[in-house]
């Protein structure tokens, strides 16, 4: 082995040595672990929140398959007498889509969700107990009562043994009529759902939290008496019992004491009004923070009163041209103008870019009057600067003398332009715009003017026909090889011997053989067969078919 | 010849114009179902009702239904609940083909243009089992089908001396619809899942006070979606408002409405306040305005 081999060799050996030492010290390939994805169990008990306007706010707990917000309400003892019917629901930590009670609807709820009954008038709303939601402390929402005084999120963080820089981190829902709060002393109002972080939480501080009602199901539920909200002005016996006024030293109300002896949540140990804690301003969270609420703020009402007339019609413009909307002046539709960006900064944009402009304009105006792009003659200065051939050390050629005229020739327009034929119209095209123009003008302004009686024609529907289908309330079909209903022997065996036949002559005689899927169908092949299947007359034909195979008989 | 369809949940309706009328077609979306016997087969002759046979029953849809429900103890069902078409139910679908076919004459021209609204679709955009269905059934009567919104419809029909420019709202059966257009488009677009018939089976003696709410907490939800949507939040100037649907056809909607409009804060200043004046056509005239217009638009591309 000569020293020409050898290196390459060596080379050799020196890669396989690394690579080999490499795949050892990364160990055995891991074999790819093959598994089935087991779901977690379902829980059976689903937790339905309800604060707000109701007799009895609270966290319940049903075992079933679907619970109603109606069930839920009258559960709660109905709505108060101030309850809005437009019911708000916090379905996965945000406003979902919000329902308008009906008594006698059926509106299904999902596990998880907390009922907003907002109150109608929120102003004259003097309410010294109040439930607060929280959600994100346990794997189902929680309702709890507080005092009115005392509700706050400051004593709530510090009632739930969490820092009050927790604040920060809080989402708020606060009911749609009322504004929410700007400070962490600030008061909740009634129905205000907290979200909290479940990873900011020191589990270990929480305090113990009210179980959850069950709720119990009745099979015919008066749904509608119960559920039905109060006359409006009269308030709900149980909000009435009251108390005028609750001293500061007092824990706060519990639903206990408001619902006859009750308990339906326990209270939170807050703490009395010595030893409530005072906000740090601070620590307050600067606004724009995560403490605004998660939906956008009420919409106030206008300092102007923007009520119009009905059907005024004075105000209505005549024309399009007296329209505020889009005038050109000032379109009522515009786009926004992004924040902090003034309209004297726009216009000194625009005086710059018209500056700009000017300047071009009179550059070209002044200076470049014998520009080479509009002069049909040119220069020789135009071909070879002045400049470049100053700096280059060739010598100017010869035909390139200055000021040396050469004329271009003039552009002609040629005699025979070809035609810009017009694209033709499709044949259907044509015949609908013809139709359409023989059947009716296109005065929009004519039908637009057209304000008389509508005729109206009488409807033309089917009479006599029959419907070959199944009625409204149809079974379900299943497969024919469900294993439910079927016989225990395997489909794929066949349980009676086919005779083979023989001719096409004995065909029509020959019975088929029975379904392979069936064995006591099989079995019973025959006059007692026939008499078992009673014969099908309805159905599609694929049922008829297929009915036909189990009766072992051709149509 | 252009025509519009207005595909309701509770009603189906169609306009059209036949020289210097307006001719329009109008049918219930319910039906009834009946046992087929003799004596309800005289009473239906005696009265010369349509029904259709279904093994043992008989079926009554439309005005026929509901006329029946009148004197006997029949329950009127909807065919579309929720405006909904129900998915697993065969017969309704049937039956709402008949319905189509009876408020929709057939095309005079092939691919002539009727534009519909959709009953239950809630997004301009909304690719539901409603709107391929009934596309369905309109194109095979002949027509190329445009599909607009309610609330546009609304305004197409009575803002047309503010330049199809307003917002439109249109009180439906089981939805209400807020649209703001402007000069014949649809800018945005709010649609809520209430409807009048959340509160047609109060009693009579509180109906007042019912709607009244109703509508304040109408607007109120529609004031918040609105104060959060980029197409509305543009507007700058007064608007013109128009109100159509089932529920402003009652002769003290106007009162209902003024005192809701005091109790709910609205983000938009308004102009004027309209509600439309045949609110049963309103939609359809809507439709067949906008059919006119694509028709136009359609000439205007062929020449």
């Amino acid at each position: 082995m000569n020293r020409q081999t050898r290196l390459p060799l060596g080379c050799a050996l020196v890669w396989l040595a690394a690579v080999t030492g490499h795949v050892f010290a990364q160990g055995p390939v891991p074999r790819p672990k093959f598994g089935s994805y087991i779901p977690p169990a379902a829980s059976a008990t689903g937790h339905y929140g309800i604060l707000g306007e109701v007799a009895k706010p609270g966290v319940y707990s049903a075992e079933g398959p679907e619970v109603t917000l109606q069930e839920l309400i009258q559960q709660a003892g109905g709505m108060s007498a101030n309850g809005s019917p437009a019911i708000r629901l916090v379905r996965q930590n945000r406003i979902a889509q919000g329902r308008y009670f009906n008594p006698a609807g059926r509106d299904p709820l999902l596990p998880g969700d907390i009922v907003l009954v907002e109150n109608l008038y929120p102003q004259a709303a003097g309410a010294q107990a109040v439930s607060i939601g929280l959600i994100g402390v346990m794997d189902r929402p929680v309702v709890v009562p507080m005092r009115a005084d005392n509700a706050q999120i400051g004593t709530v963080m510090l009632a739930l043994g969490q820092s009050s820089e927790l604040a920060r981190s809080v989402q708020l829902i606060v009911p749609s009529r009322q504004r929410p709060p700007t400070s962490a002393s600030a008061p909740l109002a009634n129905g205000t759902v907290l979200i909290l972080d479940p990873k900011l939480l020191v589990a270990g501080n929480l305090p113990s939290f009210p179980e959850a009602i069950p709720m119990t199901r009745v099979a015919e539920p008066s749904m509608t008496q119960a559920a039905t909200p109060a006359p409006i002005g009269v308030p709900q016996p149980a909000l009435s019992q009251l108390p005028p006024s609750i001293p500061d030293n007092r824990l706060p109300v519990t639903n206990a004491a408001r619902n006859n002896g009750e308990v339906e949540a326990t209270m939170l140990p807050f703490s009395n009004g010595s030893q409530r804690p005072q906000a740090n301003t601070a620590s307050l969270p600067a606004p724009g923070s995560r403490l605004q609420p998660v939906p956008a703020k009420p919409v106030e009402k206008p300092k102007k009163s923007t009520v119009p007339l009905l059907n005024a019609d004075s105000e209505i413009v005549s024309s399009v041209d007296d329209l505020d909307l889009g005038t050109e002046d000032e379109p009522a539709i515009e786009a926004a103008a992004p924040a902090g960006f003034s309209f004297w900064q726009m216009l000194g944009i625009g005086g710059t870019v018209a500056s700009l402009v000017g300047l071009a304009v009179l550059s070209r105006n002044v200076i470049g009057k014998d520009s080479p792009s509009i002069r049909t003659t040119m220069m020789d200065d135009d071909v070879v600067p002045e400049s470049i051939r100053k700096r280059s050390a060739m010598p100017a050629p010869q035909m390139l003398q200055k000021h040396r005229r050469f004329d271009l020739p003039e552009p002609t327009l040629s005699a025979k332009r070809p035609r810009i034929q017009p694209k033709p119209i499709a044949e259907t095209q044509r015949a609908e715009v013809a139709s359409a123009q023989q059947t009716e003008p296109h005065d929009l302004a004519e039908l637009l003017a057209m304000r008389g009686p509508i005729e109206t024609e009488s409807v033309v529907l089917p009479h006599g026909l029959k419907l070959r289908r199944a009625p409204l309330s149809s079974t379900p079909f299943y497969r024919i090889d469900d294993a439910a209903e079927l016989p225990g022997a395997p489909h794929e065996r066949p349980t009676t011997a086919a005779t083979p036949q023989r001719s096409l002559d004995d065909a029509a005689t020959m019975k088929v053989p029975a379904p392979h899927f069936s064995t006591a169908i099989a079995a019973a092949d025959g006059p007692a067969m026939e008499s078992a299947i009673p014969e099908m007359t309805g159905g599609k034909a694929i049922e008829r078919a297929l009915h036909q195979l189990l009766r072992g008989k051709l149509s | 010849m252009s025509i519009g369809l207005d595909l309701g949940s509770t009603q189906f309706r169609s306009l059209r114009r036949h020289g210097q009328r307006l001719v329009g077609r109008n049918c219930p979306c319910a039906f009834a179902m009946i046992a087929d016997t003799a004596t309800n087969r005289r009473m239906i002759e005696r009265d010369d009702l349509p029904f259709l046979e279904l093994d043992r029953e008989l079926v009554l849809i439309g005005d026929a239904a509901i006329a029946w429900s009148d004197h006997a103890p029949v329950a009127v069902r909807a065919l579309l609940p929720d405006g909904k078409l129900p998915a697993d139910d065969g017969l309704a679908r049937e039956l709402l083909a008949f319905l189509i076919d009876a408020v929709l004459p057939p095309a005079t021209f092939p691919r002539e243009t009727c534009a519909m609204t959709i009953p239950g679709e809630l997004f301009s955009d909304d690719s539901g089992i409603e709107r391929d269905y009934f596309t369905q059934l309109v194109k095979q009567r002949g027509y190329e089908p445009v599909i607009i919104g309610q609330g546009m419809a609304a305004v197409l029909a009575e803002l047309g001396d503010a330049g199809f420019s307003g917002i439109g709202i249109s009180l439906g059966a089981s939805q209400c619809e807020f649209a703001l257009v402007h000069c014949g488009a649809e800018q945005a677009r709010c649609s809520i899942p209430w409807g009048a018939s959340d509160i047609a089976d109060h009693d009579t003696a509180e109906n007042d006070q019912i709607i009244t709410d109703f509508l304040v907490e109408l607007l109120i939800e529609a004031g918040m979606r609105i104060s959060l949507h980029d197409g509305f939040r543009v507007v700058s100037r007064p608007v013109s408002i128009v109100c159509s649907g089932g529920l402003a056809q009652r002769a003290d909607f106007e009162q209902h409405l003024q005192m809701a409009w005091q109790r709910a804060a609205w983000p938009i200043p308004v102009r004027a306040l309209r509600v439309a004046p045949d609110a049963m056509y309103t939609i359809a005239r809507g439709c067949l305005i906008q059919a006119k217009l694509e028709l136009q638009a359609t000439a205007l591309r062929a020449a």
